[in-house]
């Protein structure tokens, strides 16, 4: 799978402000997820899916609906830590969820980590049934298009995930009704051990998108710059009354599928460290370094910060009690509200 | 001193991993989160992370050694400021002996509740739900309800329409069930006739042959004290009915009702007493209550009564009743109340109490096989105090219900004379008027009496000389010195106040 | 006041609300100009227009997921699934997704959506056109599950279940729609979700039961009035929540209950009826509860004559209460 997809017509590349903004990020995604792996081997972290080789999808994409979308709204699936926290999930949000503790803000830790909602920083992740998410996407869209209200909304899902019926549903639904929506597949090749080609009989899930009548482009994922312009291609798009948009990112996933999985039954060494090589924050850090933006000291900083930060918030997270149980029963109706 | 490094729980499924190889030898120094061992599980391999920053001082599990979660596996000597740092969560030093005889079952269970806290947090009353309905004549309303059930309409067609035309041609089938003839006069019940498989499908499962009392009709004769063999059945395969107990008591009435009649007679007394001057005072009459009341109340006072008072820590009581509260309310339709859960340890305690479950009889004391337990209930006409027959058989949430049952009877005066009689023993919930402390009178001819406290949130004395603020609750028996001495109301309180101490958010009611 | 059938009161409902509150809006297969197959949509489409009276793909799934995802963005979508045999491509969605969006969000989201429903047999639907699928709801924590018998409870309740907060499944029999009729008055009223109804009130024994086969539970309490017994009638008319109360004040009075449904037997709202009497009037019972429900196959099969085999009739709830009765 390549892409050959240049800078879009129309679109500004990001300039050296919004590339060193889009690396900070990354390196405190980058820290977060190696802890919360640790700590799943500590036994204190239940269970983790990493988003490590995901992080430039999905930071750059959320920059592209910041930039480009009066308003939009996240519907993400378990492995985008980073799309949560570039909604402004806090680490330590982020760490009480990965530790199922008190204050957990999203689901009040009754939901696996990353899953629950936050209307107002604009993102949920209701179900572990994959695919589940991609319908109720397209129906938060048709909301903002009967209301008048100038809302992107943007789903990410899997290569896996673009099995299920619910995706071509949806798909077409979406693209009937002209409606404001953005599939973002996270193609990673895998489908927990099912590699791609036994999951689809094309190359890439973008093809589909010709079948559904709308655009259909897959970029390098691990390209921060060019997950940014295909995103922002398609987000003006929507925006403009353009209807959906689908944009496939070419990502790698250099470890098991969560921490419960063992990759080396189905996957050799030698694929995972060829995988490592296109590192999303290796290749940034190597771009910004080369170009200036970024001095070593500055990288130091960065990096020492958000290590200094993922600490504060493992230690916050480790004090805080379990949730108590006397509200077990609360929301499960409007009545059962506190 | 060395800290024993522990094979963390990983994994949703998985009891033991296999030792793989050490990344750190002895001696050597590790950063906190660094990786020390490689292990493979039954679902994956990974390396473990130092717990702590500091020097490795001892490998306990060698390289192929399959280990049990939760089992150590090397010693560190910790750095203090990273011992400092991890205080909230230290690893607990094991004890080699008890650690080799735990098994893993258990050490895992008691690894998952470690920390957790129950937050007791009273829930708020329900609101209460109005949904306007439009007024409407009640009949007529009732009639419209159900409106009218038109059999010879033309069927709506499997796919749809119906009306406007569209209906399939076929959708008027007759229906081949005939319409039930309702002009011919009552004809006596035919035996049902269905042939086919719904026959088996409504008919009653077959019972035996011995005759069967129903749960109403072993309830009426317990409460009446008959014994059912002793009634004629007229009911199918000769089962006694409720009726059939009506007539036999009917039979034995005559003498009952003359003891009925000497009760009354103090109120006779009383009658006759020489008239007072009027000095404005209001003359209020008696209801037959009230003189009941006067009467149970006159021979309490002549019982050689003792009190006693416990203190209890209602912190687990008020966490319970919130985490049920809602859900028992929405399926019962009737409150869970503190009352149900001090009834239910009060009908347990008693169990193992009996010389509380009893009365005075004279030339000797008669203890209750059963815990029929009475509640007093605040009726509109005075205090009236009816009976949870068996009541150390029901559950917290049966007697939520049965309480509820009792007091609506009560204050709606619909008692019948099997809902007040044979009570063993009494509770009365003083509490809810306020009360922190009482001094209860027996109710005759009852051993004892239990009465239930407000809860008020008092400052308390806990472990390690703490004060802290904690939900309270008083616990006060008055007993008839006679039947027994206050080292068994001592005890009945001690096993009361335990059983309401260790209830918890997740304790079942059911 | 006027009489209306069942579908009438469904469509002034429909209309009502939509009226009402520009938030609210119809979706599902036909929906639109042809009105849904059985026209319980017919005309909304000429007055509100296709924005908001949305024919779909032919779907379920993703009518559901996207009524759901709408709802959760603060619409009030009613999704129709064109038979109640058709629902199960969205399982997932209403049983998965909906009934947990508000639990698992801490209330964080919620799902004021609501799934109407043609259900039941009768009618020559056959093995795909027949089926009650209450039980499979009823079970779910976070969904509600209304069933009206009557014109009045259709009304009043379909529009207490367009204004409510939770995920509602809405079923409507097919034989009721045209068969029934009832006054319904005229213009707004809303009856509370939950809540049972005596709707004939007697002394011997209690008769529960909803949907189409309280109207064959009336007639045969009045073929057993003639015939001297005193028959209570309960109208569930939701079946999540259930009114227990309701159901045990009866039984309580009456000491005999029998339960009557469509539905298959085994493990149908029967069951819990039965179990939620055994646990709170145990002491009343003079006799077994019973049950009188569908037979124990897919419902239903085609040929009129195993139509009937299966239906709980009014002979056949007769013919239970006698047994009943007679214990």
């Amino acid at each position: 799978m390549q892409q050959a997809h240049p800078a879009p017509a129309g679109i500004e590349p990001l300039g050296p402000e919004d590339l060193l903004d889009l690396y900070a990020a990354m390196v405190r995604v980058r820290a977060l997820d190696e802890r919360v792996w640790i700590l799943n081997r500590q036994g204190k972290a239940a269970i983790v899916a990493s988003c490590q080789g995901h992080e430039a999808a999905q930071l750059g994409s959320v920059w592209a609906l910041r930039k480009h979308a009066a308003a939009h709204f996240c519907f993400t699936y378990y492995r985008d830590m980073g799309v949560c926290v570039a909604q402004g999930l806090t680490m330590r949000e982020v760490m009480l969820g990965f530790l199922a503790k008190e204050g957990e803000p999203i689901s009040r830790a009754r939901q696996f980590p990353l899953h629950g909602a936050d209307v107002g920083r604009g993102f949920m992740n209701l179900s572990n049934v994959v695919g589940s998410h991609v319908p109720e996407a397209v129906g938060w869209a048709l909301a903002a298009k009967l209301r008048r209200e100038p809302t992107v909304t943007a789903v990410y899902l899997g290569d896996g995930a673009a099995s299920q019926g619910d995706i071509h549903e949806s798909m077409n639904f979406a693209s009937v009704h002209n409606l404001p929506v953005l599939f973002l597949v996270e193609n990673n090749g895998y489908a927990i051990s099912v590699p791609l080609h036994k999951q689809m009989a094309i190359d890439r899930v973008a093809e589909r998108a010709a079948a559904y009548g709308m655009p259909g482009v897959t970029v390098d994922g691990t390209d921060v710059a060019a997950a940014y312009a295909a995103t922002a291609q398609a987000v003006q798009r929507a925006a403009g009354g353009g209807g959906p948009s689908l944009v496939e990112f070419d990502v790698e996933r250099y470890l098991p599928h969560t921490s419960d999985d063992d990759d080396s039954t189905y996957r050799s060494r030698d694929e995972v460290e060829e995988g490592k090589k296109r590192d999303p924050l290796a290749k940034l850090q190597q771009r910004l370094l080369a170009e200036g933006v970024l001095t070593p000291e500055r990288n130091d900083e960065l990096r020492k910060a958000a290590r200094r930060e993922v600490d504060e918030a493992t230690d916050a997270a480790e004090a805080a009690p379990y949730p108590g149980a006397a509200d077990v029963l609360d929301h499960l109706y409007a009545a059962d509200g506190r | 001193m060395p800290i024993i490094i522990q094979l963390p729980q990983v994994g949703e499924s998985v009891t033991e991993g296999v030792i793989g190889k050490w990344l750190v030898g002895v001696g050597q120094r590790v950063e906190k989160y660094d990786p020390i061992v490689e292990v493979t599980t039954d679902k994956v391999s990974m390396e473990v992370p130092a717990p702590y920053a500091g020097a490795l001082t001892r490998i306990i599990a060698q390289e192929g050694e399959a280990v049990p979660m939760g089992h150590p596996i090397a010693e560190i000597e910790i750095e203090r400021n990273a011992a400092l740092d991890d205080a909230n969560e230290p690893e607990p030093p094991v004890d080699r002996e008890v650690e080799r005889r735990a098994r893993i079952g258990e050490f895992l269970v008691e690894q998952a509740n470690a920390g957790l806290k129950i937050d007791p947090r009273p829930s708020p009353e329900p609101p209460a739900e109005s949904e306007p309905e439009p007024p409407l004549d009640r009949e007529a309303e009732r009639r419209a309800r159900i409106g009218e059930f038109l059999e010879d309409v033309r069927a709506v067609g499997p796919t749809g329409s119906g009306e406007g035309g569209a209906g399939r041609p076929d959708a008027a089938l007759a229906e081949p069930q005939a319409a039930p003839v309702l002009a011919q006069p009552a004809p006596p019940p035919p035996a049902p006739a269905p042939t086919d498989a719904e026959a088996d499908d409504e008919t009653l499962p077959s019972e035996g042959g011995e005759s069967i009392v129903s749960p109403l009709v072993r309830r009426i004769a317990q409460e009446h004290g008959v014994d059912v063999s002793e009634v004629h059945g007229t009911g199918r395969d000769r089962r006694v009915t409720r009726d059939d107990i009506f007539a036999h008591l009917e039979a034995r009435r005559e003498p009952e009702l003359e003891a009925e009649h000497t009760i009354e007679s103090p109120a006779e007394q009383a009658q006759e007493e020489p008239a007072e001057p009027d000095d404005g005072s209001l003359k209020v009459a008696l209801t037959p209550t009230r003189r009941a009341i006067a009467e149970r109340m006159e021979r309490a006072g002549q019982i050689p009564a003792a009190w006693a008072m416990v203190e209890v820590d209602a912190t687990g009581l008020v966490a319970a009743r919130s985490a049920h509260r809602e859900a028992f309310e929405r399926e019962r339709g009737a409150p869970l109340t503190y009352l149900a859960f001090a009834a239910h340890a009060t009908a347990q305690a008693l169990g193992s109490h009996p010389a509380l479950n009893a009365r005075w009889a004279g030339e000797h004391v008669k203890q209750y096989p059963t815990v029929n337990l009475g509640i007093a209930v605040a009726a509109n006409d005075g205090l009236i105090v009816p009976v949870i027959h068996g009541a150390e058989r029901l559950s917290v949430a049966d007697l939520a219900s049965a309480i509820h049952v009792l007091a609506q009877k009560a204050r709606a005066q619909m008692l019948d004379l099997g809902d007040v009689q044979g009570g063993t023993f009494t509770l009365n919930n003083t509490g809810s008027f306020g009360s922190v402390l009482s001094g209860p009178l027996i109710n005759h001819p009852q051993a004892a009496i239990l009465t239930t406290e407000a809860i008020v949130k008092r400052p308390v004395v806990v472990a390690g000389d703490a004060i802290t603020v904690r939900p309270m609750m008083n616990l006060c028996a008055a007993f008839d010195h006679r039947v027994c001495d206050g080292v068994e109301v001592g005890a009945l309180l001690a096993e009361v106040k335990a059983r309401i101490e260790a209830l918890t958010a997740v304790t079942p009611i059911r | 006041m006027p009489t209306l059938t069942l579908i009438e009161a469904v469509r002034e409902a429909l209309r009502e609300e939509m009226e009402r509150d520009p938030s609210v809006f119809v979706m599902g297969e036909d929906v639109g100009r042809r009105g849904g197959v059985f026209l319980a949509t017919q005309g909304l489409v000429d007055e509100f227009g296709e924005e908001r009276v949305i024919d779909t793909p032919l779907a379920e799934s993703s009518i559901a997921g996207i009524a759901m995802g709408a709802a959760m963005a603060g619409m009030r979508p009613i999704a129709e699934m064109q038979f109640a045999d058709f629902i199960w491509p969205a399982m997932n969605q209403i049983v998965g997704e909906a009934a947990r969006a508000r639990y698992g969000t801490y209330g964080g989201v919620h799902v004021p959506m609501v799934v109407r429903s043609p259900y039941g047999g009768h009618v020559r639907g056959g093995l795909f056109h027949s089926q009650s699928v209450e039980a499979y709801f009823a079970h779910t924590p976070g969904l509600k599950v209304v069933i009206p018998a009557t014109p009045y409870d259709a009304k009043g309740l379909l529009k207490a279940a367009i204004r409510d907060d939770d995920p509602v499944i809405f079923l409507e029999h097919k034989r009721a729609y045209r068969s029934v009729r009832g006054d319904v008055p005229d213009g707004d009223y809303t009856l509370p979700i939950g809540a049972a109804e005596v709707k004939r009130e007697g002394a011997d024994a209690t008769v529960v039961s909803y949907g189409l086969t309280l109207h064959y539970t009336l007639q045969a309490a009045e073929t057993l009035a003639q015939e001297g017994a005193s028959v209570e009638v309960v109208d569930l008319r939701s079946v999540r929540p259930l009114d227990a109360e309701t159901v045990l004040r009866s039984v309580r009075k009456t000491n005999r209950a029998l339960i009557a449904h469509e539905d298959n037997r085994t493990g149908g709202v029967g069951a819990e009826v039965s179990a939620i009497i055994m646990e709170g009037a145990f002491g009343h019972l003079d006799a077994p509860v019973m049950r009188c429900a569908g037979l124990d196959i897919p419902a239903m099969p085609f040929a009129p004559t195993l139509e009937s085999a299966f239906m709980p009739t009014a002979d056949k709830i007769a013919a239970a209460l006698r047994e009943l009765l007679a214990y």
